[in-house]
């Protein structure tokens, strides 16, 4: 049909997935959405989304897509309360016990971690891409097909889980939340740290019993580089004993929070959304059969038009010269019979005289000028029983002038080609002419 | 591309024009066909669009009846005119609006179109009247591709016809049964077309791709459909309590549902295949397959049918007891036992995880039966759905009569490896009903087998 569309957006994908799922037992009834889908354009996506549209809004499938959503926001708030009881449980892991801090082990037990959580998170995604969805997608969508789970997330979900496999989204969805999570965790985490040691004297340094001091001095010193890049506070005491010491290790400390914890989650959450959002159009797959089915349903309800119409029967045609004719004369005439094709020969001994005829212009009028010039009693016309009569051997029939004419099909004619012949000389208002099916029958005294 | 095309469809009566149509608009409903001479005595529309907006509009024309009276209506060609003036001159004589009122609509479409379609009923000798209808379309200034019909008839005349036709410089001519197209005939007539018409080349080309793309989507969703529905009956299954079993009437009345529920299944999956192909459920013709009626009961767990089954996967008696004993009718073709149920499961758990086991050994322990489809049942079905969509591909929508599914049979011996990918569905049940990215992943390796398996038919 009409130009390709750049694909559907990913609500109607999952309008229309939803609706499949729908009628995979029972197709809905549908009148009112495939004529509503016919005229909203010739694109066979754009029908079939919208006959899923009507069809949605008429089972009340789009008010459980729009709960499921205002679920999954709920969810989201729930999340972010949890985002703040993590970020409490990392503040406490940083500020240890004590009012003794060692600042290299907290920012080692925050770093590690995070930065194990991203490299996990990205071999996952990368080598998960082909496979359909991660472990915790299939579990998710599982859970949503259970008995107990409530009947909107029945109705919608598994074609949500579904339309993002398929569009290899999942792992980009769950990450990003995922990222987003965790960059909301560090960041309250910073806050948390930076409140706590705003308003408390603690003594910020390092210990060690088997490395040497300038070893934890120098680690120090190379995570400082990258938030002291970003034009965070995160210079490193030269010495420990400094009086200034707690007060700058405690800003490197907030600051590689931010820089290695809130950062690299933001960076890609905002990654995993640029995805998203580039991904948001999505086709369908028009070789299921559910689609094709539609598509040869819509295919059958384009419109046939009759342009020429039939505005006058055919004219009937004028009555034969019937009667008269030179008594017991029989004459046979070969009418437009295939060569290879011979008449009976009992036929060609019994008649007056006979003559076979292609069908040309001249060849038929000299023919009907010698029938009209003697005319028969009866009048023989054998006829090739497989081809269709037409106009052309009506016009012959009524302007031959003889006693009586009958039909002779050859060769034997199978019932269907014997009722043909006999219908359409009826229907022609011949009626009277006898079709014969034999030779035979026609030499008879009652022939 | 968005470019519309207007082709009219004529030829001598009766020489299949309107089948012709419903078989490259696949719209089995358009027109009215008989084997009666003058069925069509209008002039009637119906379009064939592209995926690419290229828009085919034929027009289906009254049958030319009397080609020699017409010629000789239309008088002799004036050396100040040409060929298409005179037919212009023609039309506006009293003539085309009365003797000769259905053959002037066909002259007026023709001079309205891009090109013609002369469909020629092969099998009619080449006679004199015929020769004139050659000339008068030939004359109409449109280029006119000879479309032969009914080519693979025993009485084609297919050789004269030709040479008629390349004495009246109709050189390109194309073979095609509209009944039961040949593979690729309708794209080799829109290449043909797109010889003629020069101009407009680059659409009729990209209609010819259109159809063939058409085509191999069909194919490959019925083949999908085809690949849900055993994988459906092959999840189908039912426990079945110590009490109904020990019941007889009990046990033969859960039988019987079940196996109404398999028949049911399968039964879905035709009337899919139907719609698919966009053949009307309703046909009378396409009723008389023995699959919507009764008789498919008795075709699917016929004892006789599931032996010959069993013995082509090689397993000969032991396929079952149903089978074994052919007198035991009740149960051919169910597989009725913890023991047999068991196997398959343990055979799936493999790859299926261990979760269906346990559930099969605790059904054991406790006297249960699982009730479910033996592997004949479901190469019978496997073998009737294949070659009923095989057999729908390849039927044109003007055919009558009943399918002949025998002609596309397809040997069972090549579906024993889509046998190997249904056994995983027997340890879930719930596939019969529900899809499951495992389901997803059972499907596409049967897919992949069922892809393999190719229409007997074609070479």
């Amino acid at each position: 049909m009409s130009s390709r569309t750049d694909g559907i957006a990913l609500p109607d994908l999952l309008l229309t997935e939803a609706v499949k799922d729908l009628e995979a037992d029972t197709p809905l009834r549908d009148d009112a959405a495939l004529a509503q889908a016919l005229a909203a354009g010739d694109e066979r996506q754009t029908r079939i989304v919208q006959r899923a549209r009507r069809l949605a809004a008429d089972t009340g499938l789009d008010r459980d897509l729009a709960r499921l959503r205002d679920r999954l926001l709920l969810l989201g708030l729930a999340l972010a309360a949890l985002g703040i009881v993590l970020a409490l449980l990392v503040a406490m892991a940083l500020l240890g016990q004590g009012r003794h801090i060692n600042a290299v082990a907290a920012i080692a037990l925050l770093i590690a971690p995070n930065l194990a959580g991203i490299v996990a998170w990205a071999l996952l995604t990368v080598l998960g891409a082909r496979s359909q969805g991660g472990a915790f997608g299939r579990a998710v969508a599982a859970l949503a097909r259970h008995r107990r789970a409530p009947a909107h997330v029945r109705r919608v979900w598994p074609s949500a889980a579904r339309v993002l496999d398929a569009q290899h989204l999942t792992a980009w969805a769950l990450g990003g939340l995922n990222h987003l999570l965790w960059a909301l965790v560090y960041a309250a985490a910073a806050l948390i740290v930076g409140v706590v040691l705003a308003l408390n004297q603690y003594r910020l340094g390092w210990e060690t019993t088997i490395l040497a001091p300038q070893t934890l001095h120098d680690a120090a010193q190379a995570i400082a580089w990258l938030p002291e890049h970003l034009g965070l506070p995160a210079q490193v005491p030269e010495q420990l004993d400094d009086p200034d010491a707690s007060r700058l290790l405690g800003r490197w400390l907030i600051a590689s929070t931010l820089a290695y914890g809130s950062l690299p989650r933001t960076l890609l959450a905002l990654l995993c959304g640029a995805v998203l959002m580039r991904a948001h159009r999505g086709t369908l797959d028009l070789d299921e059969p559910y689609y094709r089915r539609l598509i040869a349903r819509f295919e059958a309800l384009a419109p046939t038009r009759v342009l020429d119409a039939e505005h006058a029967a055919p004219a009937p045609a004028h009555a034969a010269a019937a009667g008269g004719g030179e008594p017991g004369t029989l004459v046979l005439i070969g009418f437009e019979l295939p060569q290879e094709l011979a008449l009976p020969s009992a036929l060609l001994d019994r008649a007056a005289w006979s003559e076979r005829v292609d069908g040309g212009l001249e060849e038929r009028e000299a023919l009907l000028r010698r029938i009209a010039d003697h005319p028969p009693a009866r009048l023989l016309l054998a006829c090739h029983a497989p081809s269709t009569p037409d106009r052309g051997t009506l016009r012959f029939i009524e302007a031959a002038r003889a006693g009586s004419i009958a039909l002779l099909l050859l060769p034997a004619p199978d019932a269907a080609q014997l009722a043909r012949w006999r219908d359409w000389l009826a229907a022609c208002g011949r009626g009277d002419i006898t079709v014969h099916a034999d030779a035979g029958v026609v030499l008879s005294p009652h022939g | 591309m968005a470019e519309r095309l207007a082709l009219a469809v004529v030829g001598h009566t009766n020489a299949g024009k309107t089948s012709l149509l419903r078989t490259l608009t696949r719209r089995r409903d358009f027109g009215e066909v008989s084997s009666q001479p003058g069925t069509t005595r209008h002039v009637e529309a119906v379009e064939l669009a592209s995926d690419e907006g290229v828009r085919l509009r034929f027009l289906d024309t009254p049958g030319l009846e009397d080609p020699i009276g017409l010629l000789h209506a239309l008088g002799p060609l004036r050396a100040d005119m040409t060929p298409p003036q005179r037919i212009r001159a023609f039309l506006a004589t009293r003539a085309a609006d009365e003797a000769f009122e259905q053959e002037a609509k066909v002259l007026r479409a023709l001079l309205e179109v891009d090109a013609a379609l002369f469909v020629i009923d092969a099998r009619e000798p080449v006679l004199a009247k015929f020769r004139c209808e050659v000339e008068i379309l030939a004359s109409c200034g449109r280029p006119v591709l000879p479309v032969l019909n009914f080519v693979r008839d025993a009485g084609s005349r297919e050789a004269e016809w030709g040479a008629l036709l390349a004495d009246f410089a109709l050189h390109a001519q194309v073979r095609f049964d509209a009944v039961a197209p040949f593979d690729g005939a309708e794209a080799q007539l829109y290449d043909s077309l797109a010889l003629l018409l020069p101009a407009r080349q680059a659409p009729l080309r990209a209609v010819a791709a259109f159809v063939e793309r058409e085509r191999a989507a069909r194919d490959e969703a019925g083949r999908r459909l085809v690949a849900d529905a055993l994988l459906a009956l092959a999840a189908l299954r039912r426990t079945l309590e110590r009490e109904e079993l020990a019941d007889a009437a009990r046990k033969a009345a859960a039988l019987e549902a079940f196996r109404a529920e398999a028949l049911e299944r399968a039964r879905r999956a035709v009337r899919e295949l139907l719609d698919l192909h966009a053949f009307a459920r309703s046909d009378a013709e396409l009723a008389m397959l023995p699959w919507l009626d009764g008789r498919w009961a008795a075709d699917l767990f016929h004892p006789e049918t599931l032996r010959d089954a069993g013995a082509r996967l090689g397993k000969g008696a032991a396929i079952g007891a149903g089978v074994g004993l052919a007198v035991d009718a009740a149960t051919a073709g169910l597989s009725l036992g913890a023991a047999a149920a068991l196997g398959a499961t343990i055979g799936g758990a493999i790859s299926q995880g261990f979760g269906p086991l346990g559930r099969r050994v605790a059904d054991a322990l406790q006297g249960r039966e699982s009730l479910s489809l033996e592997d004949s049942v479901l190469l019978v079905a496997a073998q009737r759905l294949l070659g009923l969509h095989f057999a729908l591909q390849a039927r044109g929508h003007a055919a009558e009569g009943r399918v002949e599914l025998e002609r596309n049979a397809v040997a069972m011996e090549r579906l024993q490896s889509v046998l190997g990918a249904l056994q995983p569905a027997r340890a879930h049940p719930e596939w019969a009903a529900e899809d499951s990215p495992r389901r997803e992943a059972a499907r596409r390796e049967l897919l992949a087998r069922l892809r393999q398996v190719d229409n007997p038919r074609s070479p």
